[in-house]
């Protein structure tokens, strides 16, 4: 009797939070440096816009709100995944070092070769080179996490081994900034600086192929995150291989954050507060609603941080890492206030 | 097959334990005992000896250090996982601490080895888990958030939770800790109905010796390396007590199970 009217209490929810996404977007490509009045930007995307705007619509704002979106999912779905795997209401990729991983990936990839003096790389190879390096790098820190969480049942402790490890990967990216030469440090400076703005078409159609076939693995795997939230214990006793499952969702979210950070930089606060955020709106657990809302909530999100990076009337935008944080940390407070008992 | 039925659980020289890369770490030295259906099962054993291990050990939780664990006649390290889901359930002490989780979500997680890919609960499931609750005397808490029970709440829930799994075998540890008394009562009393009607074997780990004595079927010791087995009565009669209650300042009465201080 209930179960009726939760499903069309979430249904409801996500409709209209579809709706406000949606909107968000629209908001995303018309407002900046320039604002763009709506009928010019219909007129450019049916190709019947005379203007240089119909440029900046096509090849700046469109690009830069799809980027929004797709690393709004992404690493939205990846906080999720780690909060449930780690059972740790503040797991994310950026604050267990999963981030700073992709950037060790990153530097080794960009600078590493004017360090030991590799040669040609094709553009589309160099592109794809940035997101398998983050990967790799991603992958390496999730692993040394997960390990950790295995023998450190203390979920603080977890966290603090977490900064720590994202500190070491710094102080290892320093010491790689020191010995490499001028140009490649360059473009490892500037890939740190991140933005949504700066992604290719290639590297668009990566980024897109990559959410999509995470968020479909994520959300065949609802099921294995609903058991994996009560324990190791209780998963295993309903006849979970926990190890297996973990690793196998942990894989999904180093791919969708490691992809996510190669193209955009460092992104910091989305993955951990979006879930939470969820939770408040809908008051559910239950992953099945969880999930497609964290989505749904992650895109909208990050649509508005993108917003408000480039409002108008400024030349220049803010780095997207300070608007996200600076929306994301009140919540994470939020957060810790609420959870000190249980923490 | 037999026309003895086989034992609900049955230990053959099992060694419980560690096993690491660089040391194995025995726990408890090798014995046997076993367990039947409709029987209620309390193992009692000071802290640190092993129950805890043990009963992972018959959950499939952990795997043995030698020896077997048969459930219901067959080896469970020729199980599989999802198989072993539908013959033991298991209620840890661990707390499940999820912010919004329903009871009814809660409860429902025992029908996963039952449902689908997404886990979407059949009509049938959703009757399992409300006689479950019913059977914990929790219907009425179906939609309350779980971080709002109380720890015998909670604790009945758990219970419900397991009884969802529609398990042949339930396996217990320390289901009474941080009850208050008459709860403690209360939980075994359950415990031992739901062994009673229903036709399970339940094996709990418990320090409340003489609510153990008073209402279990069967007694497991765990003392000094030594294991015992036997009716209440027996335990009780005999000088296994003793042995566990050496070098503390407590005796046990031979013949109510109950523990007073020494002069």
């Amino acid at each position: 009797m209930h179960l009726p009217q939760r499903n069309k209490k979430v249904a409801v929810f996500s409709a209209a939070l579809a709706a406000l996404t949606l909107l968000l977007l629209v908001a995303d490509v018309l407002l900046g440096s320039e604002p763009i009045p709506l009928a010019t930007a219909w007129r450019a995307l049916l190709g019947t816009e005379p203007s240089h705007l119909s440029h900046i619509i096509l090849s700046y704002r469109l690009p830069k709100a799809a980027v929004a979106l797709l690393v709004g999912v992404s690493l939205s779905v990846s906080g999720l995944q780690m909060q449930t795997t780690f059972r740790n209401p503040l797991a994310d990729p950026y604050i267990l070092g999963v981030s700073s991983g992709a950037g060790l990936g990153v530097a080794l990839f960009v600078m590493g070769r004017s360090v030991w003096g590799a040669t040609t790389v094709g553009a589309l190879l160099a592109s794809m080179g940035y997101a398998v390096a983050a990967c790799v790098g991603a992958a390496a820190v999730m692993l040394v996490m997960l390990t950790i969480s295995m023998r450190v049942r203390d979920i603080m402790a977890v966290l603090i081994l977490g900064v720590m490890i994202g500190s070491a990967t710094s102080a290892l990216i320093g010491v790689l900034q020191y010995f490499s030469r001028e140009a490649a440090l360059k473009s490892y400076v500037l890939w740190t600086m991140g933005g949504l703005g700066n992604v290719t078409s290639a590297q668009l159609y990566v980024l897109a192929a990559v959410t999509l076939a995470g968020s479909v693995f994520a959300l065949l795997s609802v099921k294995t995150l609903n058991a994996l939230m009560q324990g190791e214990h209780y998963a295993r006793s309903i006849g979970y291989n926990v190890k297996k499952r973990r690793l196998f969702i942990m894989l999904t979210a180093t791919v969708l954050t490691g992809t996510a950070t190669a193209f955009c930089g460092p992104i910091g606060f989305i993955g951990v507060a979006t879930p939470h955020v969820a939770r408040m709106c809908i008051r559910e657990a239950d992953h099945r609603y969880l999930l497609p809302v964290t989505m749904l909530l992650g895109a909208a999100v990050m649509l508005l941080c993108d917003t408000i990076s480039s409002l108008p009337g400024y030349e220049t935008s803010l780095p997207i890492n300070t608007v996200t944080s600076l929306l994301g940390i009140p919540i994470v407070v939020l957060v810790i206030m609420r959870n000190q008992k249980i923490v | 097959m037999a026309s003895q039925p086989k034992p609900a659980i049955a230990l053959n020289d099992l060694r419980i334990g560690y096993a690491a890369k660089s040391a194995t770490r025995e726990v408890f030295p090798a014995f046997s005992a076993a367990a039947d259906r409709a029987e209620l099962v309390a193992l009692l054993g000071r802290n640190g000896l092993g129950k805890s291990t043990l009963l992972r050990t018959i959950t499939g939780l952990q795997p043995p250090l030698g020896g077997d664990v048969h459930i219901l006649g067959k080896n469970i390290r020729a199980c599989p996982l999802r198989t072993l889901a539908t013959q033991i359930s298991y209620v840890s002490t661990d707390n499940v601490k999820v912010g919004n989780l329903k009871v009814f979500d809660l409860v429902s997680l025992g029908r996963y080895p039952y449902t689908g890919w997404f886990g979407t609960l059949s009509q049938k499931d959703r009757d399992v888990v409300m006689q479950s609750l019913a059977m914990v005397g929790m219907e009425a808490y179906a939609w309350r958030n779980t971080s709002r029970l109380s720890d015998g709440e909670r604790q009945r829930v758990m219970i419900a939770r397991a009884l969802a799994q529609d398990t042949p075998i339930i396996v217990l540890d320390e289901p009474t800790a941080f009850l208050d008394l008459p709860n403690r009562y209360e939980v075994v009393l359950l415990l031992k109905r739901l062994a009673r009607e229903q036709q399970r074997a339940v094996l709990f780990s418990t320090h409340d010796l003489s609510i153990a004595l008073k209402i279990a079927d069967k007694v497991w010791v765990m003392c000094d390396g030594e294991f015992y087995q036997g009716s209440p009565q027996a335990i009780m009669r005999g000088n296994v007590l003793d042995k566990v209650l050496k070098n503390t300042r407590l005796t046990v009465d031979h013949d109510t199970g109950d523990v007073h201080l020494k002069e």
